[in-house]
């Protein structure tokens, strides 16, 4: 489908794009000369970030501390710190070339990384914030029986995030390589060892507060671009528009769907995975621990909407932005119209093109900022599946030694970091498009659905939970692996088995049949018991606790 | 402290809330879909005499709807909370 795309398109610029907002950045990297403004822009960021991480560990002495800041988050930092973590990279660079490249099309992927946040908080603020203290996997405990029940959840959120992480690294260091000159290798071990200081010394306070600076900086970034590319049309958005349409070889069509993709069942299955995915990532129903009151949940939930809003709608004017100032300038392209450094750079060339050096400086210190503060996200939420979930909570029957847990939990940080390395050096060749996806439909598949009856569903049992979890996983895993990303993009075959490259529109309901079919099909006595527990939970979960 | 079968009597009411918004929102983003398919023409069309697309509209429409329903949602629900003491009885 690329394929014929970048033939449509006749640019051959049209980057290998994550299809997945919290992704990573892929494509043909070509290493750029050093760039001193970015790289002293970036050493700012980094200096006041370490320094909160400082500031962080003063305050950061239990495990509830590290992991949850305490819950003395407000709504408004704490949906601020939510856009952070989720506004990636990929958003930013991925979405603005997909614009460049599609037109309108790339607002499809804008609206369904957008798209879960209202669900979030009708369905998840308020129960999961009153319900869990740590993780999400708490919440599903709950209710169901302990040992079990934590184990396949843990299982499922070191998946997501492990696979999130890969992608992340991989993606960091081509971008960095892309932005900064250094090489992959240099570029990872930055990125790992930045995390590993906030992360291990700061915990959940510093990243909240790194991915609060992140988030602040990029819609500021963004909203110089636009408040630029407007003033340059007069800001008649009409003109900007129409200026597009002359410069893009494919005139008007950039204005209709169906340029990226024409089938709407593959459109349907990407919209399912990625507003459902986005429900079941560790990392971000994690955030929702940090604030004092369930109220503060709901708000956390309704800010991140309205910063991840803003963002994507600024990205409308960013993306034609590209196709009027980047297209066909000879500044930014090559002799056959390629974008210079990749399809990825458009939004970078974008940056230079109505800023000069200074405002592409601070873009691409920003984009390497994006990645840390992701990162940050993953690494704490990893180290939280490990150590509070497995070992305090399984392990230690909920009664470990503070001090044990505390020091774990930093140790499993340094791991993770060293794992992420690990992983971003091995999987530097991958495809990275196939691991990007994954964490999306997993999260879909096997968390949320389990999250989500443990709530809502009387009848769930810890049988149902199992069976649930196993088929979401095997589900999506498998249809992934005969789908055309690695049956065709991978393995080589010619036609893929399975056609979708999201499968999350199959696999979600198979999870959520099993769920159903095993649970009332269980007449065991825990399986009573399970549904004995629910309407206890319910009072609680919209009661609360303090 | 109210009676629990009035608190659940709220929690029926905050569900039905959910559900009805939950609806609508899902239907209103599945429905984005439709411009690839049978809507297409309809998605493709343009604004008045601009050259502004349907599909552009429907993007910028469905987020400032989706945060005019969060608003919506957040000034309703607060009739469903429960009061302080609830919370003192449950979280025990």
């Amino acid at each position: 489908m690329l394929n014929k795309l970048i033939a449509l398109v006749g640019l051959g610029a049209l980057p290998q794009l994550t299809l997945a907002a919290g992704g990573a950045i892929e494509g043909e990297i070509e290493r750029q000369a050093v760039n001193p403004t970015a790289i002293a822009m970036f050493v700012v960021f980094v200096c006041i970030t370490l320094f909160i991480s400082y500031w962080a560990s003063k305050r950061t002495n239990t495990s509830a501390e590290f992991y949850t800041a305490g819950g003395g988050i407000s709504g408004l930092q704490n949906g601020a710190a939510i856009a952070g973590d989720f506004m990636s990279a990929a958003s930013f660079l991925g979405i603005t070339a997909l614009i460049y490249a599609t037109g309108v099309d790339g607002l499809t992927l804008a609206l369904a990384a957008f798209a879960g946040w209202p669900m979030m908080l009708l369905l998840l603020s308020e129960r999961v914030r009153n319900l869990g203290k740590v993780t999400f996997t708490d919440v599903v405990a709950l209710r169901l029986e302990q040992t079990k029940t934590r184990i396949i959840a843990v299982l499922g959120s070191v998946s997501v995030v492990v696979m999130y992480l890969i992608a992340q690294m991989v993606g960091a260091g081509k971008l960095i390589e892309l932005l900064f000159g250094l090489p992959y290798e240099v570029a990872v071990i930055i990125v790992a060892v930045l995390v590993m200081a906030y992360v291990a010394f700061g915990g959940m306070l510093a990243t909240t507060w790194v991915q609060i600076v992140k988030a602040l900086l990029l819609l500021t970034g963004i909203t110089i671009i636009g408040v630029l590319v407007m003033n340059n049309v007069g800001f008649d958005f009409n003109q900007l528009l129409q200026q597009a349409v002359d410069k893009h070889p494919r005139g008007g069509d950039i204005l209709s769907n169906g340029v990226w993709i024409d089938d709407p069942i593959q459109i349907l299955t990407l919209l399912i995975s990625m507003m459902f995915g986005t429900l079941g990532l560790p990392h971000i129903l994690m955030r929702l621990f940090t604030v004092p009151d369930m109220e503060e949940s709901r708000r956390s939930a309704f800010y991140a909407s309205v910063f991840i809003g803003y963002f994507f709608l600024l990205l409308i004017i960013g993306g034609f932005g590209t196709i009027v100032y980047v297209m066909g300038n000879p500044e930014y392209t090559d002799a056959a119209g390629k974008l210079l450094g990749g399809g990825n750079m458009a939004a970078i060339h974008l940056s230079h093109a109505v800023g000069g050096d200074l405002l592409m400086g601070f873009m691409s210190a920003v984009a390497f900022a994006t990645i840390l503060a992701v990162v940050a996200g993953l690494t704490v939420a990893g180290s939280a599946a490990i150590s509070h979930d497995l070992y305090a909570e399984v392990l230690c029957k909920g009664k470990p030694d503070p001090d044990k847990e505390i020091r774990l939990t930093r140790i499993v940080t340094l791991v993770l970091g060293l794992l992420a390395v690990g992983l971003g050096i091995i999987f530097q060749e991958q495809n990275v498009a196939v691991i990007a996806t994954l964490p999306m439909v997993v999260a879909a598949s096997v968390n949320l659905p389990i999250l989500l009856l443990s709530l809502y569903w009387s009848k769930l049992t810890t049988r149902g939970a199992v069976a649930g979890a196993v088929v979401g996983f095997v589900s999506a895993v498998g249809l992934i692996i005969i789908g055309p990303k690695v049956w065709v993009d991978i393995i080589g075959f010619e036609k893929a088995l399975f056609p979708y490259d999201y499968p999350a529109l199959f696999t979600m309901p198979a999870a959520f049949i099993a769920i159903w079919y095993f649970s009332i099909s269980d007449n065991s006595q825990r399986g009573q018991v399970d549904r004995d527990c629910f309407e206890a939970l319910v009072l609680r979960s919209e009661t609360g606790r303090q | 402290m109210s009676d629990p079968k009035d608190l659940k009597r709220l929690i029926q009411k905050k569900n039905r809330l959910r559900l009805i918004m939950g609806t609508v929102i899902v239907a209103l983003y599945l429905g984005f879909a439709l411009g690839y398919g049978p809507l297409q023409q309809l998605f493709a069309s343009k604004m008045g005499d601009s050259l502004i697309p349907f599909g552009l509209v429907y993007f910028v429409g469905l987020i400032f709807g989706f945060i005019a329903l969060e608003l919506v949602y957040l000034k309703l629900v607060k009739r469903y909370d429960p009061d302080k003491g609830e919370v003192s009885h449950y979280a025990e």
